[in-house]
């Protein structure tokens, strides 16, 4: 290895113990802004790093720099713009909507790399297929479900519980052909099996979310987060829990402290009586019952 | 199964004890700009779009980098912003808007109040 590449892994490495370091010192109030920065911090550090990695492989073309550049500074604008001016209240839709575009960032990156290796006369690698499926699979879930997620927390999708005849079926069918359709790609590696997939996965998305309520939409972030599924969440909180009695004032506030989302305006607007009902933000999320 | 594939899964489970142990212990109140931080996180795939643009040479290869890097740049760069302007609401009313206006240095201590 290079001194270039050992330099640069080592670069990402301590890009990672910033992102853990940011994480852990989320742990308290006093110090969460500085782990903000920490993360901040680790993230612009692997972002220069593969900045120069990209520099010194040489091999961009004029276009696909103009494509690279164009497409972060759209993207950041975006991001900064909506970030800035979005309304507290609407923050969660928000953070789904970031956390739908990184996973289909995530699914494309692997579409990519993985059609660009099917082509080549070398076939694709073991890993290669494996983190393929595995991104793609789990990237177009997210995008899907947080989409389907930001709707509801908007108010654009029925905040409702949503199900139809068969729902729970066609769920099921959606993961075992995008589940199936990845077995047979580590067997024989195919650029229409990974579309099939793509499309089984972007289905299992919205059955899976479009079944759960607006009040318990704040957990779907998480669960479908970075492939966090849902038997990582708490069990209170499984997306077959039907909860469409939330948006009744009776319903809040929880018996317990509670440590899921409706802890939140209590903490954040300390104006706020402690028994505050329902937030405007659990409010809008109930628009269409 | 190749070294590269084991080495890839070390990372990823080693990986996932680490995650779950330093959010595990997250106060209830921090859970919301926790997922979004978390989130942020995520756009480190903002690399791997930057990546598939050294190697793009086709309309299709182009259109996927683009569009990834662009999806991905919103992702860190409003997951990041989102994140401090909650974190920002937790500052009790003791330096109200001062400090609030210098969140590009590292070093300034943001809560500090020393104006």
């Amino acid at each position: 290895m290079s001194t270039f590449g050992w330099v640069t892994q080592l670069l990402y490495v301590a890009a990672a113990v910033c992102f853990v370091l940011g994480l852990r010192l989320m742990n308290s109030p006093a110090t969460a802004r500085r782990g903000n920065q920490v993360s901040t911090a680790g993230m612009a550090l692997a972002i220069a790093t593969t900045f120069a990695l990209v520099v010194h492989a040489g091999t961009v073309t004029a276009t696909g720099w103009i494509v690279m550049l164009a497409g972060a500074l759209v993207g950041a604008g975006a991001g900064l713009y909506s970030a800035r001016t979005v309304q507290m209240t609407a923050m969660p839709q928000l953070v789904s909507l970031f956390n739908a575009v990184g996973g289909g960032a995530a699914a494309l990156v692997a579409i990519n790399e993985y059609v660009k290796l099917a082509g080549a006369t070398a076939g694709v690698p073991e890993a290669t297929t494996i983190t393929t499926i595995l991104d793609v699979l789990i990237g177009a879930v997210t995008f899907s479900g947080s989409i389907i997620a930001a709707g509801k927390l908007q108010g654009l999708i029925n905040a409702a519980p949503v199900t139809f005849p068969g729902s729970r079926a066609a769920n099921i069918t959606a993961a075992v052909v995008a589940v199936g359709g990845g077995i047979y790609m580590i067997a024989t590696p195919s650029v229409p099996v990974m579309i099939i997939i793509i499309l089984a996965a972007l289905a299992f998305g919205v059955t899976m979310v479009m079944p759960i309520g607006g009040a318990d939409m704040p957990v779907v972030g998480p669960a479908v987060t970075s492939g966090r599924w849902p038997p990582m969440t708490r069990p209170s909180s499984s997306p077959t829990r039907r909860r469409s009695s939330s948006c009744r004032g009776t319903a809040w506030p929880p018996r317990r402290p509670s440590t899921r989302w409706p802890s939140w305006p209590r903490c954040w607007k300390s104006a706020a009586p402690r028994s505050a009902t329902p937030s405007t933000r659990s409010r809008a999320g109930c628009r269409g019952t | 199964m190749s070294t590269e594939l084991l080495t890839d899964i070390t990372i990823f489970v080693l990986a996932l004890l680490v995650g779950f142990e330093v959010i595990s212990k997250v106060p209830a109140t921090l859970h919301t700009p926790l997922m979004s931080a978390a989130n942020s996180i995520h756009g480190i795939v903002l690399a791997g779009a930057m990546l598939i643009a050294v190697t793009a040479d086709n309309a299709l290869g182009y259109i996927l980098a683009f569009v990834a890097a662009a999806f991905a740049a919103m992702n860190v760069v409003g997951g990041y912003v989102v994140t401090g302007r909650m974190l920002k609401m937790f500052r009790r009313s003791r330096a109200p808007v001062a400090a609030a206006q210098a969140p590009a240095s590292l070093n300034g201590r943001g809560s500090g109040g020393q104006a």
